[in-house]
């Protein structure tokens, strides 16, 4: 985690590449309302998302109420940590470990001949179904979260005006 | 280390938060974990007029040995596929409102026998209501389903894919 002991100049150009405000202001805004978006549409009825997620077949009918209580509260809480830079790693953290999952039951369902809509940010039968479209999608998400993860929120963020008040309010050391 | 430190403790944070309010949301609302969805009653006495007839396994066993009903699996496709009651028919909730034409031509010859994947499951409820409800009386929904059938070892087969 020591940035100055890399050898490397190419890697560390790229790592400061990577704190760019703006490239990371722009990452949270897309991962951050994706998620949003997705947990939105599922918390007024799980009724509906235990439907897509029973689609999968993955898990066992009576485990199926607790995803789907839960999943949209942690996409929503996730999506607007990261979409105004507060608790940002942690959210990029959960987020990176939830589209892992969700990629690999995407894929899995493919695999498997599934004939299934994604359920990602809508319950609607009637929806496009399931492709590798989505996985490469996820998988650009999860790029987003995982240089978030690495990079932090940026100076373009809630946290970082928190912290700058904190700072100057705070009384001189010693 | 720190970072990694910092982010697992902030995730706990927003998983923690997460939780609670999905626990107090479900609570209120009645939604989702703590949501109360009405056990479909088995005893015909209980049942209003516009809920088909459920049946046990026996009389199921005795429907499908008289060759005079219609077993319909209202799962999945796939599940289908992989194994279904021997004679039985395809058709998903889904589906319905295209097939009730010809199911109602078939009702007037057979029972019409929906059903699912077992007691934890509602299609074939569903399917049997709204097969009720469109004016079919000769619905009787097998509510044991296909973990039942299975567990008695009666006749099943697969589809080729």
């Amino acid at each position: 985690m020591d940035r100055e002991s890399t050898p490397h100049g190419k890697v560390r150009a790229m790592r400061v590449h990577l704190q760019n405000p703006f490239l990371l202001l722009a990452l949270r805004l897309l991962l951050g309302l994706a998620f949003v978006v997705a947990g939105a549409d599922k918390i007024g009825d799980p009724a509906a998302f235990g439907v897509s997620i029973d689609n999968y077949r993955i898990l066992p009918d009576f485990l199926i109420p607790i995803p789907a209580t839960m999943l949209p509260w942690v996409e929503l809480l996730c999506g607007l940590a990261i979409l105004f830079g507060i608790l940002t790693r942690g959210g990029s953290l959960l987020v990176s470990v939830l589209l892992v999952i969700f990629t690999a039951a995407a894929a899995a369902a493919i695999v498997r001949g599934l004939d299934i809509s994604c359920g990602c940010f809508t319950q609607d039968p009637g929806a496009a179904a399931l492709g590798w479209g989505k996985v490469w999608e996820n998988l650009g998400l999860l790029c987003a979260g995982l240089i978030l993860l690495y990079a932090g929120e940026g100076s373009l963020s809630l946290q970082h005006y928190l912290r700058k008040d904190t700072r100057a309010d705070s009384p001189p050391a010693g | 280390m720190q970072t990694v430190q910092t982010a697992v403790r902030e995730a706990l944070v927003i998983l923690a938060a997460a939780v609670l309010l999905a626990l107090v949301y479900s609570g209120i609302t009645q939604k989702g974990l703590f949501g109360r969805p009405e056990p479909p009653s088995f005893s015909s006495e209980s049942e209003a007029p516009t809920t088909p007839e459920t049946i046990s396994i026996d009389e199921a066993e005795e429907l499908f040995a008289s060759g005079k009903a219609v077993f319909i699996d209202t799962r999945d496709e796939l599940s289908y596929r992989e194994g279904h009651i021997r004679g039985a028919i395809h058709v998903s909730l889904l589906d319905l409102p295209l097939r009730i034409e010809s199911l109602k031509a078939l009702a007037a010859e057979k029972t019409l026998v929906p059903y699912c994947n077992g007691t934890r499951c509602h299609s074939s409820m569903e399917f049997g209501g709204r097969l009720f409800a469109a004016g079919i009386p000769n619905v009787k929904v097998f509510f044991g389903g296909w973990e039942e059938w299975t567990a008695s070892q009666l006749p099943t087969e697969r589809s080729a894919p």
